[in-house]
């Protein structure tokens, strides 16, 4: 089982913890500042940080879910919009 | 309105051991709600379902006419005063010049800021106050200095701040003067980055942004407000509670390399914002077993230290090697502090500086006789102002 960092742009406000918290997974974009994933699939250290910037996310943009339940990348929706 | 609030049963919908939602009606007759949980003050801030307007005054609270003063037409891009949609496209003009790395490649002019002023204490000598001489010019001149404003020109923003932000020492027509000052700094700055634009982020914005000329203003004022003030507080209450016991300032200057860990502890513990913004709620919702029916408010009102402690458990002791994410310090949800990330680049630069260049500083007299002393023996007075509260410091 692996798990998949989610990051909606829809409900990012571009504060920029997740930056802060696991830069090696997310960074922010020129054109809004908002959330851009540079790697959904962290492992070991990476993951751990991931997990702390899922929960430290301050609009509820961001996800860990298990890939194998959610693996079709157009399911929007699911998960991490409900605080 | 004689009832008073606390008295009111809450409407449980499920038992929880705490109360953490109280009853509260607010200064204009509006019944609604209070809480000081941090658990609760997070997720309410940081739910969609959750608005600012109406705003509905907090009981009991004289805001000397601030309130009033503040809503002018110009408060259309004053984020702290609009929802979304409107708040959505008057933040996305702004977010991308705050991100972490435009901060961080920022770094050397704060740092050169910040140096600056250590030399100017040098000069000046000790004792000396240490907000008009570090704390207040690093503030302000660093947001100068990104926004693209001479230094020079930081009085014309600093002495309205100073007046409107201290509700009961101005009267409501000083403050309603102040916030026309204000705008006509505001307008005057707007329309020479027209006429010249520079490499700087207020030239930017007033070129690529759609924003109306009373957005714009709403918005530009708030940068410069919200931009210095809080840093200068942050900075003078961080410098008063380290040196006001001995081993705190030691155990800071010994660790140079945990300065991060350490900011955020400080605006963890000392919480020195004014993030109260009461929420309205756009649908019914269910928090913590309580039901917050449409339409009704609830004072958001995180903890500070010598609050509620049973309510907020993580009001624990200062503990400067404590990882203190997730504190409130900047707010959370849209509208989490914008410049989060100057303002702790510039409480990192400026605080390590100070223990690197002045190892020795101490306050110039005992604390209980500073206006930053709180008379609870807590952190530091919260109603200490930078605008007219000295901090004196020898070394």
């Amino acid at each position: 089982m692996s798990l998949t960092v989610r990051a909606d742009r829809e409900l990012c406000v571009g504060a920029g913890m997740c930056v802060r918290t696991a830069p090696d997974s997310f960074d922010q974009d020129d054109q809004l500042g908002y959330v851009v994933l540079l790697n959904a699939c962290p492992t070991g250290a990476a993951l751990e940080a991931a997990r702390r910037a899922v929960d430290l996310c301050p609009s509820g943009a961001l996800s860990l879910d298990d890939a194998n339940v959610h693996g079709d990348e157009d399911a929007k929706g699911d998960g991490g919009s409900d605080e | 309105m004689s009832e008073t609030a606390e008295e009111r049963e809450a409407p449980r919908v499920s038992d929880a051991a705490e109360q953490p939602l109280r009853r509260f009606r607010f200064a204009d007759g509006h019944l609604g709600w209070y809480t000081t949980k941090h658990s609760v003050c997070r997720s309410i801030m940081a739910d969609a379902r959750f608005v600012l307007q109406p705003v509905h005054p907090l009981g009991g609270q004289d805001d000397g006419g601030a309130e009033e003063a503040f809503a002018g037409p110009e408060s259309a891009g004053d984020l702290l005063r609009i929802d979304p949609p409107q708040h959505t496209r008057v933040r996305q003009s702004v977010t991308r010049y705050f991100t972490v790395r435009q901060m961080e490649q920022k770094r050397p002019m704060f740092e050169e800021v910040v140096a600056d002023h250590l030399r100017a204490m040098e000069q000046a000598g000790s004792p000396l106050d240490l907000v008009e001489t570090f704390a207040l010019p690093v503030a302000s001149i660093s947001l100068c200095h990104l926004l693209g404003v001479p230094a020079s020109e930081r009085r014309r923003f600093e002495t309205p701040s100073t007046v409107v932000t201290d509700p009961l020492g101005t009267t409501p027509e000083e403050k309603k003067q102040a916030m026309r000052d204000f705008y006509d700094f505001v307008w005057g700055v707007i329309q020479d980055k027209r006429a010249r634009p520079g490499d700087d982020l207020l030239s930017q914005l007033v070129l690529t942004s759609d924003l109306t000329d009373d957005e714009l203003k709403g918005l530009t004022f708030l940068l410069f407000i919200a931009g210095h003030e809080t840093t200068a507080t942050m900075f003078t209450a961080s410098a008063f509670f380290l040196l006001s016991q001995r081993d705190r300032w030691e155990a800071a200057r010994a660790d140079p390399s945990s300065i991060g860990v350490l900011v955020e502890e400080l605006l963890r513990y000392l919480m020195t914002a004014n993030t109260d913004v009461p929420r309205t709620a756009l649908e019914d919702v269910e928090i913590d077993g309580v039901l917050i029916k449409r339409g009704e408010a609830v004072a958001v009102v995180p903890g500070r230290p010598g609050g509620d402690l049973a309510a907020c458990p993580h009001l624990h002791g200062f503990d400067p090697t404590h990882d203190a994410g997730g504190h409130l310090a900047f707010g959370q949800g849209r509208h989490m502090c914008l410049g989060q990330h100057l303002a702790r680049l510039e409480l990192q630069i400026g605080l390590e500086g100070l223990m690197r260049h002045f190892p020795t500083l101490h306050l110039a007299s005992p604390p209980e006789e500073s206006a930053w002393h709180s008379s609870e023996g807590l952190s530091h007075n919260i109603f200490a102002h930078v605008g007219k509260d000295p901090l004196l410091v020898a070394w």
